[in-house]
C-alpha cells in the first residue's frame, strides 16, 4: 500500500462499497431469480415488482455473508477481516462486527421506514451515509471502532502472488447462479425446442418455394440492388472525412495533454458511442420523417452511424499508433496540426483505408434491410412481396443479396489484404 | 540574444517528478558552452532519457531552470518553444523515422518549423528545401536513397536518415538519446563518426550513451547521472576505476566497443 492514510483509507471505503454493492447485487439476483421461477412474479405481468423489498433486505444478507463466510465481493476486492493486529478476525468478533454493521446500515436505511414519503428519505438517507463516508475517511469505520477489526486488504500482500480474480471467485456460486440464469432465461425468451417439429412442414413449404426463384423480377430486383449498393458506397465515403477530423479528437493519446483536450475526448467520445448504439434502422426511421421516405433517408441513417462507428475504430487505430515519430516531430519544432500530419496519418492511413472498405461491405448489408421501414434499397421489395406472401420473389431477392454480399465480402477481404 | 560569456546551455537545479510519484531528476546543475560534445552516462533508470527530454521540453520538469541561448526554455511557449525545438536537434534510439514516408519527406520535416502550416499540411516544400534535404542526405553518405520509404533502410542508414533530418533544421545543438543503442558495433562507430564530424566542424552535441568506451573515444566532457543526480562532471581521461565502480555499482565491469 501507498500514499498517505488519508488516500489508504480512501481506497479502503471504495474497496468495502464496492464488495458490498457487488454482494448485495448478487444476493438480489439470485433472490429474484429464485423469485421469478417459484411464479411470484406472475410470468409475463412484469419482472420486477416486489423488487424494493428484495433490494432492501440484499445488503443486510451480504453483511452475513461477509461476516460469517467471507463473501464474493471480498475474494474480489482482496478483502478480509482482520484484528488490529492484522491477524483473521476471531468468529465471536467477525459476528459483532456483521452486527454493528448490519445496525449501521440500518440506520443509513430507516428514513424510508419513518418518513411518509419517497423523496425525503431518500435525501436523508443519502446524507446519512455520506456522513458515516466521511466519518470512516477521516477516522476509520464505526464497525471497526466499536469492534476492533476492520474490513481490509492484509497489509504487505504482493499483488503479484495474488491469484487472479477469476480464480479467487468460490465456483459454486457462479454454478449455482449460471444455473439460475439459463433456466430463467429460458423461461422470459419462452424456448420451446418442440415447436421447431411442430412447425416443420410449414417451414417445408416456405423453403420450397423461396428455392424456386421467379426470373420475371429480375430487372426491378438489378435496379433495387444497384440503389442499395450506392447507398452503402455514399454513406460511406461521406463518412469517411467527418469520422477523420472526430477521430483526433476522440483518441486518448493525442487529447490527455491538457484540460480542453480531455473534455474534447469525453465529449466526442460520449457522441459517437450514442450515436453508434442507436442502430441504422432506427436512424432511418427518424431521417424518413425528417426527409421523406426513400434512399435519400436510407443515406443519411447508414452515414450517420458509419460516421460514429468509424470515428471509434480510426480513434482506436491512432491510440495505437508507435509514439516515436510523433516524438521526434515535435522535437523538430512542427506544431500541432503538423505533428499530425507528419507524426499520426502517416502511421494510421492504411488502417483507415482498410477500416473504410470494411465499413462499405456491412454498409451494404445493412442497406439491405432499410427499405422495410422506407430507408430506400433492395428492402422495401423485399418487405412489399413478404407481406404478399409471394415466396418465390422473396426468393429472388435473397439470392442476389446473397450475391453481392459475398462478392462485396471477397472483394473488400482482398483490398484490405493489400492495404495491411 | 547570446553573448560570448554566457554558456550556450545552462541547466539549475533541473527537477522532474512523474506523476507516479518517480523522481526522476533531482536537482541537476550543468553548463555546456558552444563546441562541447558532452556525453551523459549513467545505468538504465538514472534519468538520463528524462534529462535530455527536459532540455527539449519533450518532458516539462517540475522543477529548476533551463537558459538555452539566452532564453529561458522553462517557461516558453507556443511559437518560442517550437523555434527552440529547432534550434536544438534530437536523434532517437529507435531513430523514429516515419517508416511509410519517403527518405525525403523524413528529412523534410526538420523544416518544419520554418514551413507555412498550409502548404506543409499539403505536402509542399519548396525547391530550396528539397535541394538543402538532397543535400544533407548526400553528407550523411545516402545520396541514392531519396526515394526509398524509410522502412526499407538498416537500422544505421535510418540513423543517418534521422540524422539528415536533424541537419535539416539547422541547429545550434544535437540532443542525442542513445543513437548507437540499437546498432551493431560497426554501424556504432560510423554514427559517432558523423555526430564528431558535426561537432568538429562547429555544433555542439549532448548525447546520452551505454558504453563507457564510446564516451572516452567521443567525447570532450563526461557527465554521469545517478538516481538523478549527477555524480561526476569532467573529461573522460578523469574516469577512474574508482569513478566507474561508483557510477556504475560495484559489480560492474567495463566493456569495450571497438
Amino acid at each position: 500500500m501507498t500514499g498517505s492514510p488519508f488516500q489508504q483509507r480512501r481506497r479502503g471505503v471504495i474497496a468495502r462499497t464496492g464488495a458490498l454493492g457487488l454482494d448485495a447485487v448478487l444476493l438480489a439476483y439470485g433472490v429474484w431469480c429464485l423469485h421469478y421461477l417459484s411464479g411470484g412474479s406472475g410470468k409475463g405481468s412484469g419482472l420486477l415488482d416486489r423488487w424494493p423489498g428484495v433490494v432492501l433486505v440484499a445488503p443486510f444478507v451480504a453483511i452475513l455473508w461477509q461476516a460469517l463466510v467471507g463473501s464474493l465481493g471480498m475474494g474480489g476486492y482482496r478483502l478480509r477481516l482482520l484484528a488490529r493486529d492484522d491477524t483473521p478476525a476471531p468468529a465471536d468478533r467477525r459476528a459483532w462486527w456483521g452486527l454493528v454493521s448490519m445496525v449501521q446500515l440500518g440506520v443509513v436505511l430507516a428514513p424510508f421506514a419513518i418518513l411518509p414519503d419517497a423523496d425525503s428519505a431518500l435525501g436523508l438517507s443519502v446524507t446519512l451515509a455520506g456522513l458515516l463516508m466521511l466519518h470512516a475517511l477521516w477516522r476509520g469505520s464505526l464497525p471497526e471502532q466499536v469492534t476492533g477489526i476492520r474490513l481490509a486488504r492484509p497489509p504487505g500482500e504482493d499483488r503479484r502472488e495474488v491469484a487472479a480474480w477469476y480464480r479467487r471467485v468460490n465456483p459454486w456460486i457462479v454454478i449455482v447462479l449460471l444455473a439460475l440464469t439459463f433456466r430463467v432465461g429460458a423461461d422470459i425468451t419462452q424456448v420451446e425446442f418442440g415447436k421447431l417439429i411442430d412447425g416443420a412442414g410449414r417451414a417445408k413449404a416456405l423453403w420450397a418455394q423461396l428455392f424456386d426463384p421467379d426470373w420475371s423480377i429480375v430487372d426491378k430486383v438489378v435496379s433495387a440492388m444497384i440503389e442499395t449498393v450506392f447507398l452503402a458506397l455514399m454513406a460511406s465515403s461521406l463518412a469517411l472525412p467527418f469520422a477523420f477530423l472526430l477521430s483526433f479528437l476522440g483518441a486518448r493519446n493525442l487529447m490527455h495533454g491538457n484540460l480542453p483536450g480531455r473534455i474534447a475526448y469525453v465529449v466526442t467520445r460520449a457522441l459517437m458511442n450514442v450515436t453508434r448504439s442507436i442502430e441504422p434502422l432506427v436512424w432511418a426511421i427518424i431521417f424518413t420523417i425528417w426527409v421523406g421516405v426513400g434512399p435519400f433517408a436510407g443515406m443519411l441513417a447508414l452515414f450517420v452511424h458509419s460516421v460514429a462507428a468509424l470515428g471509434k475504430l480510426y480513434s482506436e487505430a491512432i491510440e495505437s499508433i508507435d509514439p516515436g515519430p510523433v516524438e521526434a516531430i515535435r522535437a523538430t519544432g512542427a506544431n500541432f496540426v503538423q505533428v499530425l500530419r507528419y507524426g499520426v496519418v502517416p502511421q494510421v492511413v492504411p488502417a483507415f483505408l482498410s477500416f473504410t472498405v470494411y465499413r462499405w461491405d456491412i454498409n451494404v448489408r445493412m442497406a439491405t434491410i432499410l427499405g422495410l421501414v422506407g430507408g430506400g434499397g433492395i428492402g422495401a421489395l423485399l418487405i412489399n412481396y413478404q407481406q404478399m406472401a409471394i415466396w418465390p420473389k422473396v426468393g429472388t431477392i435473397m439470392v442476389f443479396i446473397t450475391l453481392v454480399v459475398w462478392i462485396l465480402d471477397l472483394v473488400s477481404a482482398r483490398a484490405r489484404e493489400r492495404l495491411n | 540574444m547570446s553573448t560570448t560569456s554566457a554558456p550556450l546551455l545552462s541547466i539549475q537545479g533541473l527537477e522532474k517528478a512523474y506523476p507516479n510519484g518517480f523522481q526522476a531528476l533531482r536537482g541537476i546543475d550543468l553548463d555546456i558552452e558552444a563546441g562541447e560534445f558532452v556525453v551523459i552516462i549513467g545505468l538504465s533508470g538514472a534519468g538520463k532519457s528524462t534529462f535530455i527530454r527536459c532540455i527539449n521540453r519533450l518532458i516539462d520538469p517540475t522543477g529548476g531552470t533551463i537558459r538555452f541561448d539566452g532564453h529561458d526554455v522553462t517557461t516558453c511557449r507556443g511559437a518560442e518553444l517550437r523555434a527552440l525545438r529547432r534550434d536544438m536537434a534530437m536523434i532517437f534510439q529507435q531513430f523514429n523515422l516515419v517508416k511509410r514516408a519517403t527518405v525525403e519527406t523524413n528529412v523534410l520535416t526538420g523544416a518544419l518549423e520554418r514551413a507555412s502550416t498550409l502548404t506543409s499540411l499539403l505536402g509542399f516544400w519548396p525547391r530550396a528545401e528539397r535541394e538543402a534535404a538532397r543535400g544533407y542526405l548526400e553528407l550523411v553518405g545516402l545520396p541514392g536513397e531519396i526515394r526509398r520509404r524509410a522502412d526499407a533502410l538498416s537500422g544505421g542508414q535510418q540513423q543517418r536518415v534521422a540524422i539528415a533530418r536533424a541537419l535539416m533544421q539547422r541547429p545550434k545543438m544535437i540532443l542525442a538519446d542513445e543513437p548507437v543503442a540499437s546498432l551493431d558495433p560497426a554501424t556504432s562507430h560510423s554514427v559517432m563518426k558523423y555526430l564528431k564530424q558535426l561537432q568538429e566542424d562547429g555544433l555542439t552535441i549532448v548525447a546520452n550513451l551505454h558504453f563507457l568506451s564510446l564516451a572516452r573515444e567521443y567525447g570532450t566532457r563526461v557527465v554521469a547521472l545517478k538516481d538523478g543526480r549527477k555524480v561526476f562532471d569532467g573529461p573522460p581521461t578523469e574516469i577512474t576505476d574508482a569513478k566507474f565502480q561508483e557510477i556504475y555499482g560495484e559489480d560492474a565491469m567495463e566493456v569495450e566497443i571497438r
